[in-house]
């Protein structure tokens, strides 16, 4: 069961006016997803290609 | 009277959940269970580890000497292993699960995934032990890192898979129960300190993924199924893993500071918003600082290097010092609207300086910002790392980071499980009070040591024998003076290690049974229930000027650093 | 209990929250901190001398070897302190670390003269860890690949004895490795 804090009844109303800042916050899965993408391709993708491109010598 | 009574643990009620006296939190016993085994199993490593640590130190301070090379390379692999990843990787699957289940009030979801992942961990971590123990040439001890083509023994290598697999799967019962609670509650946003931990669960899990990439390919390297790894690309795939497991230990230290000082110190949180931007930034940024270990590498152009060891033009570094102001903020307005501290330090006297659970968590949060962060930025700097680069100051910078910042937060966070979760009194009495500030002060002075020794003279790390090197007449002797400073500070700080490990075992066995109540919670069951006001309507001066002293010594060490480099010869284009 | 805990989760739009007015100077202070050390670093590579910069190439170490070893003998050898020494004959000084040694080394080179230095490992992973022997903290380290030639620029002005040691663990004989370069004035 969940629990854990003493509750208002004021959430259910207040949606409406929460802003895209914060919903964009509360969009944990959504952030983590963006997240490991950006690091798959700042650091290993584009690290990849730098390796890849060293010519011979 | 009923056995609970004696051993001092919790009762249940029938759903399995209990309501903690003091941080008033419904704690079900499926997640209760797991965070006992996996923190005693990180405490079990720490003394292992901290054992090793005493090899390791009495070797590189050659007036003792007492490993011959060979045993040194294998003892710092055990050291290394057992403290920068068990001790921390076993504790931080314990965090998620109170920033998870504990914070929301719910059971663990899939309590048997748990239960696997712990044996998955443990026998990698076993396994991992043999390979380097049994090791001998043609194989040689892998330290951390295991750079390809120097070979590892092949347990090795398996072992570190298997352990990862299991660490990856322990974070899938903390993602399930934030899942759940996602979808109960679709208008709710998670409390501070179960995003803090979301993060750390996300960061933990690029790190993992990265150490597969690596150890999986590793291995079959090595039992000769791959013909040839390509060691550029070792490289930038092992330090995924290789920073990237100190990056979760930055999460989850900082998740305990909010944790910790809202608990025993009265925290508030002084922004909702400021602190969450904080983190988004740390969950974008904070692994490409991975990068931080191949500034001195051939191959990655200048522009990818530049990019990333700035974890994108300093974004996590922000997000550092977001937190360095707003966790003192939070102790400082918390306090300050329970009447516990007025003028501009008040509510910082008036802390609960004796409770081994506060000091450490402040003597973390001050020694990780001043000794770890800064260097840190610093030895990331790409043309300051060639001064930095496999000298000593690098183990220098991650005591700093890793033995004085996050294990005395993981320390002060094990003081309350035992209290709080446990249900014992800690024995030991005025030691209790006094480890934390023993354990500081020597690692403090041991890393100040390993720093100057690596950037002022110029001391190698992963050496054994400076003082005598085998053909030449050539050796680091300047150095010796603050070797023995090193060794001397080394054996205190193992020492108030090793009294931290005593205390807590000593309280499993013997400590008296602990309730808190309002003569042992240093005001907090007292303060006024509701206060007027927002926190942010509270004075923060005392936290402004301690982040400006911080600041201002970041400034100055910044500029020595890059005096230093422009004395030395020209190299580059 | 506590509204604004960082176990509870916070009620309402707490996005339109104020930032207390210390919070946002610092704040500012961060991210301004943030752009300078970016700029500092990212600047440096042009007006800056310590730029570790270079071509890179790939080819084996047997090849790198050979390029080792072409060097050498085009280097005349002249003697300091008992010891042979190369005399690079262009601006090209190779070095090729080894388990457990430095081909290449040691070298007398001239002070305020630019040379191009090509290092790479014949095996496995070595540390290229130098310092001025008179003043210890003039210093760098950079990374040696099996597979990799790597080439930077390099001006020593001040004479001396530059001490190398391996700082990247290559097995037991890690510690042994020692090497030296001199830089005299020309004459």
């Amino acid at each position: 069961m969940a629990g854990g804090t003493a509750e208002t009844t004021e959430s259910a109303d207040s949606t409406e006016q929460v802003p895209w800042q914060q919903q964009l916050m509360d969009s944990i899965w959504l952030l983590a997803g963006a997240a490991v993408l950006f690091f798959f391709v700042s650091y290993i993708g584009w690290g990849l290609v730098d390796l890849l491109t060293v010519p011979q010598g | 009277m009923n056995v609970s009574d004696f051993t001092g643990t919790f009762e249940y009620d029938e759903d399995g959940f209990r309501t903690c006296g003091i941080t008033g939190l419904n704690i079900h016993k499926s997640a209760e269970d797991m965070v006992k085994l996996f923190g005693v199993t990180a405490i079990v490593a720490l003394l292992v580890g901290g054992t090793f640590a005493f090899f390791v130190a009495m070797t590189r301070w050659e007036l003792v000497g007492l490993l011959s090379p060979s045993d040194f390379y294998k003892y710092l692999s055990v050291h290394a292993w057992y403290l920068l990843i068990f001790w921390m990787v076993f504790m931080e699957i314990a965090i998620l699960y109170v920033g998870g289940p504990f914070v929301l009030g719910r059971r663990l979801s899939l309590p048997r995934v748990a239960q696997a992942a712990y044996g998955m961990m443990v026998v990698g971590a076993l396994t991992i032990t043999y390979g380097i123990w049994r090791q001998k040439p043609p194989n040689w001890a892998p330290l951390l890192t295991s750079y390809v083509p120097l070979p590892s023994p092949a347990e090795f290598y398996l072992g570190v898979d298997i352990f990862l697999l299991g660490a990856l799967v322990a974070a899938i019962p903390f993602l399930a129960t934030i899942w759940h609670w996602k979808n109960a509650n679709p208008n709710k946003t998670l409390p501070l300190i179960a995003f803090g931990a979301f993060i750390t669960s996300i960061v933990a899990a690029e790190a993992i993924i990265g150490g597969l990439i690596t150890f999986v390919p590793a291995f079959f390297w090595r039992i000769g199924v791959l013909g040839h790894l390509d060691p550029a690309w070792y490289r930038q795939m092992y330090w995924i893993i290789g920073h990237g497991s100190q990056q979760i230990n930055l999460l989850a230290m900082i998740t305990i500071w909010y944790f910790m000082t809202h608990v025993v110190g009265g925290a508030e949180v002084a922004s909702e918003k400021v602190s969450r931007f904080a983190f988004v930034l740390y969950l974008f940024f904070i692994n490409l600082g991975a990068a931080h270990h191949l500034m001195s590498d051939p191959g990655l152009s200048m522009s990818w290097r530049v990019w990333n060891t700035s974890y994108a033009a300093y974004g996590a570094m922000v997000a550092s010092m977001i937190h360095a102001f707003a966790i003192p903020a939070g102790l400082e307005v918390g306090r300050r609207r329970k009447n516990l501290g007025g003028g501009t330090f008040g509510w910082l006297w008036s802390s609960p300086w004796k409770d081994p659970g506060f000091s450490s968590t402040v003597l973390s949060i001050i020694l990780f910002g001043f000794l770890g962060g800064i260097t840190g930025v610093m030895m990331g700097q790409m043309q300051l790392n060639m001064t930095w680069h496999n000298t000593l100051a690098v183990p220098g910078h991650f005591h700093a980071t890793v033995a004085t910042g996050t294990t005395l937060a993981f320390m002060g966070l094990s003081y309350y499980v035992l209290r709080l979760v446990f249900g014992r009194n800690w024995i030991g009495g005025i030691i209790a009070t006094i480890q934390p500030y023993l354990y500081a002060g020597a690692m403090s002075v041991s890393v100040l040591m390993m720093m100057y020794l690596g950037i002022l003279f110029s001391v190698p790390r992963r050496h054994p024998t400076v003082m005598d090197i085998p053909g030449t007449e050539f050796s680091f002797a300047p150095g010796s003076p603050f070797f023995a400073v090193f060794g001397i500070a080394a054996v205190f700080a193992i020492l108030g290690g090793a009294l931290f490990v005593a205390i807590a075992v000593g309280t499993l066995l013997f400590g008296k049974r602990w309730r808190g109540d309002e003569t042992n919670t240093h005001g907090l069951l007292n303060a006024p229930d509701s206060v007027e006001g927002e926190p942010h309507d509270s004075s923060m001066k005392g936290t402004f000027i301690l982040t400006g002293i911080f600041f201002a010594t970041f400034v100055v060490l910044y500029a020595l650093n890059w005096y230093l480099l422009s004395q030395i010869w020209q190299i580059g284009p | 209990m506590d509204e604004h805990s960082p176990l509870e989760s916070p009620e309402g739009s707490w996005w339109d929250k104020k930032v207390n007015r210390r919070e946002t100077i610092w704040l500012g202070i961060s991210g301004a901190w943030a752009i300078s050390i970016f700029g500092w670093m990212l600047g440096w590579t042009e007006i800056g001398e310590q730029n570790q910069m270079g071509d890179t190439y790939k080819l084996s170490t047997e090849k790198f070897q050979q390029k080792v070893t072409e060097f050498k003998e085009e280097a005349d050898t002249t003697t300091i302190d008992g010891e042979e020494v190369y005399v690079p004959a262009g601006e090209d000084v190779y070095i090729g670390a080894l388990q457990w040694a430095w081909d290449g080394l040691p070298v007398v080179l001239e002070a305020g003269k630019t040379y191009k230095f090509h290092l790479g490992a014949y095996d496995v992973q070595h540390g290229f860890s130098v310092r001025n022997e008179d003043n210890l903290s003039q210093q760098i380290s950079l990374q040696m690949l099996p597979g990799y030639e790597w080439v930077l620029d390099m001006t020593f002005d001040d004479p001396g004895t530059y001490q190398v040691v391996c700082n990247e663990f290559c097995g037991t004989g890690h510690r042994t490795m020692h090497g030296k370069f001199f830089v005299r004035e020309e004459t």
